[in-house]
């Protein structure tokens, strides 16, 4: 999808950004290059304090960057503001906007008139997000009455309002449980799907919500773009080699490890449960064997050779790293060890 | 996950996209002005949603009347200036609710994340700005009519206004003058921090004073004059107290048409330095990143 010459809905070349601190200059990003096609899902992931929301901040127009350039649909951010404000929506996650005096229906209209839409268009709309987020029970409730899920939805029904062709959600499932988290990520992909074009840039450091949702993935620390790309090829870039799991009955006698080390592509060989017990518990015995091949197709040496040797399998799976073994490769720490140590954005 | 739209496709999406984002200077003017009118309703539903900021805004304000009325009776003094102090205290909630309300308000806007959703709305923010202004003004109006009525009841106050059409000018006038600096207050307080904050609520009685809430500018000499040039309280009361209480018209500093055209020019004036003000804050918070951002 990169390199691609056909017209970006995020262009940016070289965003620097610097901020003044009582410390000395602070470089929040350095040089970040990005493009993110029409219609993708794009995901940047971080640790607090990577520059994630000072990169979505300045391609929403909410901050000048210090060096660079960045077009969302070719419309420029610095000097076409108001242009890109109008094709573009932001969530941000434990946002408390609105006024606590006004309901939620209230609330949306008068978002709605904010962008820019006709008034009996806009209340169609506020009606339909409504609906469209299951929040019809609290339509008529105070903001200040509702609970932060709720709070949340309603800050992605606003997002909404105004059908934008950028939405940018920063950390937006945060302090949400696993329900309300789902029912946001649900309804992010059923407004993608509605409309060819539709871009998200997604700024997150939950590893599975990236996995889950996004079509790419850039990882960010220290203002950098460590490396970008699908998941799945971010996992190859972690382990090159093809990483199988064999659960079989027993070892035969007449084999060893050593022996399948030797067979034509393997790589390593290594017994996954040492202690040669049923690792479910129930059924009969099972031994699993994680065994690296310099390709797929030499798998069938190995199982060849386990059942020659009267081995019974059991399982065959494929394991693939987790973006959390990718992250820990290239940012050399664990995301939740990088928060830790991070003095945040 | 979404699908993406390459080649052709994607070229034929954006000439689309900057269709729909190049707006005729109509469609311009209809955004702001229903901006305008969404901004304001929170401030004039506020009122009725919260029956205790009603009391509380009544009952200060009249009790402080009381004090004053009470006052000037033990002294002896012409039942005109009770008439002319209900009036005052009147206009005196406008300018309570744009020192305190106004003023405050884009601090709070920042705090609660509001303003982010503003800059990054296609509205700009002198269409918040006078949804504000014109939203608060309309809360106040019950609140003003209330004080004038409860004064009446209780004190018996008697008005002779020869001219409705004139008193209306002058209270539209003055109001308008009162918010248009409120527009500059928000704007200076957001930049100042609580510093500003705190010197508006330590400056609000010599403001009275000076705005000719208790005696008219006029006693005041030079500084009334001054007064006069730079607080909208002040040219607003002084041609109130004419208009509506015909006695006191010898108090006026100046015609009451040269107040409204003071007034005018203060309103066109605040007007202009509230939105370069409002620019100034957009173009620092995003050259800075610290003006608009939440206080977290």
């Amino acid at each position: 999808m990169s390199g691609s010459t056909s017209p970006a809905a995020v262009q940016a070349t070289g965003i620097g950004r610097v901020f003044d601190a009582k410390g000395g200059p602070v470089t929040a990003l350095d040089g970040i290059d990005l493009r993110i096609e029409p219609g993708e899902l794009f995901g940047v992931l971080g640790p607090n304090g990577a520059g994630k929301s000072t990169l979505i901040k300045i391609l929403s127009t909410l901050l000048l960057p210090s060096t660079g350039s960045a077009s969302i649909f070719g419309l420029d951010v610095v000097t076409e503001t108001a242009r890109v404000r109008r094709i573009m929506n932001l969530v941000a996650g434990g946002d408390f906007s609105g006024y606590g005096l006004l309901t939620v229906r209230e609330q949306l209209a008068m978002f709605a008139q904010f962008y820019g839409l006709p008034y009996r268009e806009g209340m169609a709309k506020v009606d339909a997000q409504i609906a469209s987020f299951g929040i019809e029970e609290i339509r008529d409730r105070k903001i200040s009455a509702l609970s932060t899920g709720q709070r949340q939805k309603l800050n992605f029904a606003r997002s909404f309002l105004n059908d934008p062709w950028i939405l940018f959600l920063d950390e937006p499932t945060i302090g949400l449980d696993v329900s309300a988290a789902r029912d946001v990520r649900d309804r992010v992909r059923a407004f993608q799907a509605e409309q060819p074009g539709r871009t998200v840039l997604l700024t997150t450091h939950y590893m599975a919500e990236a996995d889950e949702m996004c079509d790419r993935i850039a990882i960010v620390d220290h203002g950098r773009i460590l490396a970008q790309g699908t998941p799945t090829e971010l996992k190859r870039m972690v382990q090159k080699d093809a990483l199988f799991v064999v659960g079989i009955d027993a070892l035969p006698a007449s084999m060893s490890l050593d022996s399948l080390r030797a067979l034509p592509g393997v790589i390593s060989v290594a017994a996954r449960d040492a202690d040669g017990s049923d690792a479910s518990g129930v059924g009969s015995p099972m031994r699993r064997l994680a065994i690296g091949l310099k390709e797929d197709g030499a798998l069938g040496g190995v199982i060849s050779t386990l059942a020659a040797g009267g081995a019974h399998l059991q399982e065959i799976s494929k394991s693939e790293p987790t973006l959390e073994e990718v992250f820990v490769q290239l940012v050399g720490r664990g995301i939740s060890e990088s928060d830790e140590v991070s003095d945040g954005e | 996950m979404g699908s993406s739209v390459v080649g052709a496709e994607a070229t034929a999406l954006i000439s689309r996209i900057h269709e729909e984002t190049s707006w005729s200077l109509g469609r311009r003017v209809r955004h702001a002005f229903v901006s305008v009118v969404a901004r304001a309703y929170p401030r004039v539903i506020g009122a009725a949603r919260e029956p205790s900021w009603l009391f509380f805004d009544l009952v200060f304000p009249i009790l402080g009347m009381c004090s004053i009325v009470f006052l000037l009776r033990s002294r002896g003094v012409d039942e005109a200036w009770i008439a002319s102090t209900i009036l005052a205290t009147a206009l005196l909630s406008f300018w309570i609710s744009v020192v305190w309300m106004m003023g405050a308000q884009f601090h709070w806007e920042r705090d609660s994340g509001n303003l982010l959703l503003y800059i990054t709305a296609p509205v700009g923010l002198g269409a918040i700005a006078l949804g504000m202004a014109i939203g608060g003004a309309l809360g106040v109006v019950i609140r003003a009519v209330i004080i004038t009525v409860a004064g009446v009841l209780l004190f018996g106050a008697k008005y002779q206004v020869a001219d409705p059409f004139l008193l209306a000018l002058v209270i539209l006038a003055g109001v308008a003058a009162m918010y248009s600096l409120g527009v500059c207050l928000s704007s200076v307080f957001l930049i100042s921090g609580r510093e500003a904050d705190h010197l508006g609520s330590l400056l609000n009685e010599p403001m009275q004073l000076l705005g000719g809430v208790y005696a008219p500018v006029r006693s005041m000499g030079t500084v009334g004059v001054v007064a006069l040039g730079i607080l909208p309280l002040a040219p607003a009361i002084d041609a109130l107290r004419q208009v509506a209480v015909p006695q006191l018209a010898q108090t006026g500093i100046l015609p009451v048409g040269v107040e409204l055209v003071i007034l005018l020019v203060m309103t066109i004036v605040f007007g202009v330095i509230g939105r370069m003000l409002l620019a100034h804050i957009e173009r620092v918070g995003r050259a800075g990143g610290k003006l608009l951002a939440r206080a977290d």
